[in-house]
């Protein structure tokens, strides 16, 4: 299985924190060629060296983060497109959970 | 010596390389082609009818590629396997010197644009097209999947075997010499037709059976396997089938379009359908293979089963 770092958090937690643990999790799983602690959070993460056999990873990490499953209509490219895109989509998903 | 006049810092990939395509990497084989036709200043769409045809063959999608022959149909290329009997370097120098290319194999391990996948990772075939050597500075520039690119330094002489003992069992990789001197410019329209003629032969040549309900029932097998062994086998897995599917239609649909918006509009959205579910559920599969869990594939694999009639009876009868 993947492993992924057992947070101390909940799942919820401010979108500040949110963000810190996403930019950690692009960190061990995105291989982006560019630093995620000080990417910019609307950056194309694609364009910053994600390749989709990455990006299937940092949504398992993601899962597993923040203890939640992403719906169908959000299995999509563009969902994991930015770190903002990222926490738009774990903040309704913990908002309004399944 | 180069063949083309290109800056990797500033090249400009093709339509079907945008960062909003669903497969923005289909294989390698294909991307390579589009670039190369791209920069050619022709169009690669015109070539894809192909993919219509790709079928299912028990543990992979089959690896869809342009037919030599259609290349020169439509462009004016001509492609001959690089009879490999020296080094690959000094073959290199010779063709690119007289304005032939050559696509050759390579390991992706010293190929610094797959950065975030292979390079200095994982030793993994893949193809790229050599185009501006540079001997004396130890540079080359290459198309290799969705851009073009350049290697130097240890990456250069590692590629073409420099600096390192000579090895009994060395096999050369497999190559390709690219003649472009017969290019053709084809008007739009004479463009089309010639595609909507290629078209009509891959429609003709697609599966008697349907693939999708193959791929089914052989998923429901594969999937304790796939469980089993874990991430790493799955996205090899992955890459030989849903990837190949998904990135397949997406490219029939983008041809369809292209060629006919109108004419074509029921096959494409089909193709669409299949594209778009294959991106969500490589994801999905990825999730049941992680976490041991069930996966009900059936809404998948029995949408995709219809889209598939639907684009093989509309291409069959069109």
């Amino acid at each position: 299985m993947l492993e992924t770092r057992p947070g101390p958090w909940e799942s919820g937690g401010t979108l500040v924190e949110k963000i810190q643990r996403i930019r950690t999790i692009l960190k061990q799983h995105g291989r982006l060629a560019r630093d995620a602690e000080s990417l910019d959070e609307h950056a194309d993460l694609y364009q910053a060296g994600m390749t989709s056999h990455a990006s299937v990873n940092v949504m398992l990490a993601l899962e597993g983060e923040f203890d939640v499953e992403f719906p169908d209509e959000m299995l999509k490219r563009s969902s994991f497109e930015s770190i903002a895109a990222i926490a738009s989509a774990v903040e309704s998903l913990t908002a309004n959970p399944a | 010596m180069k063949v083309l006049d290109l800056d990797a810092n500033h090249y400009t990939r093709h339509m079907l390389h945008a960062e909003d395509r669903v497969w923005v990497e289909k294989n390698c084989y294909v991307d390579i082609w589009i670039e190369l036709i791209h920069a050619l200043g022709c169009e690669p769409l015109a070539m894809l009818p192909f993919v219509n045809a790709i079928d299912f063959l028990d543990d992979q999608w089959t690896f869809f590629k342009p037919g030599h022959d259609e290349l020169r149909t439509l462009y004016g290329i001509d492609v001959q396997e690089l009879n490999c009997w020296r080094p690959l370097i000094e073959h290199a120098e010779e063709h690119l010197g007289s304005g032939r290319l050559i696509a050759t194999e390579a390991d992706a391990w010293w190929l610094p644009d797959t950065s975030g996948t292979d390079y200095r990772t994982q030793h993994t075939k893949s193809s790229i097209i050599l185009n501006d050597l540079d001997i004396k500075d130890r540079t080359l520039g290459y198309f290799h999947n969705a851009g073009y690119f350049q290697l130097d330094n240890e990456d250069f002489a590692r590629t073409f075997q420099l600096d390192i003992q000579p090895r009994p069992d060395f096999m050369p990789l497999y190559a390709e010499l690219v003649r472009i001197d017969g290019l053709r410019l084809l008007s739009e329209a004479e463009l089309k037709s010639r595609s909507a003629g290629l078209l009509a032969k891959h429609a003709a040549g697609m599966p008697v059976g349907n693939p999708v309900a193959r791929f089914a029932a052989r998923f429901q097998r594969d999937l304790p396997r796939l469980q089993d062994k874990g991430l790493a086998y799955y996205h090899a897995w992955a890459f030989a089938t849903v990837r190949q599917l998904g990135a397949a239609a997406e490219l029939a649909s983008l041809h369809l379009r292209w060629l006919d918006p109108r004419g074509y509009e029921k096959a494409a959205d089909a193709w669409d359908r299949i594209n778009q579910g294959a991106k969500a559920f490589i994801l999905k599969a990825a999730r049941a293979v992680n976490s041991q869990r069930a996966l009900d594939a059936a809404p998948y694999f029995d949408d995709w089963s219809s889209a598939w009639e639907t684009a093989h009876t509309t291409l069959r009868l069109s």
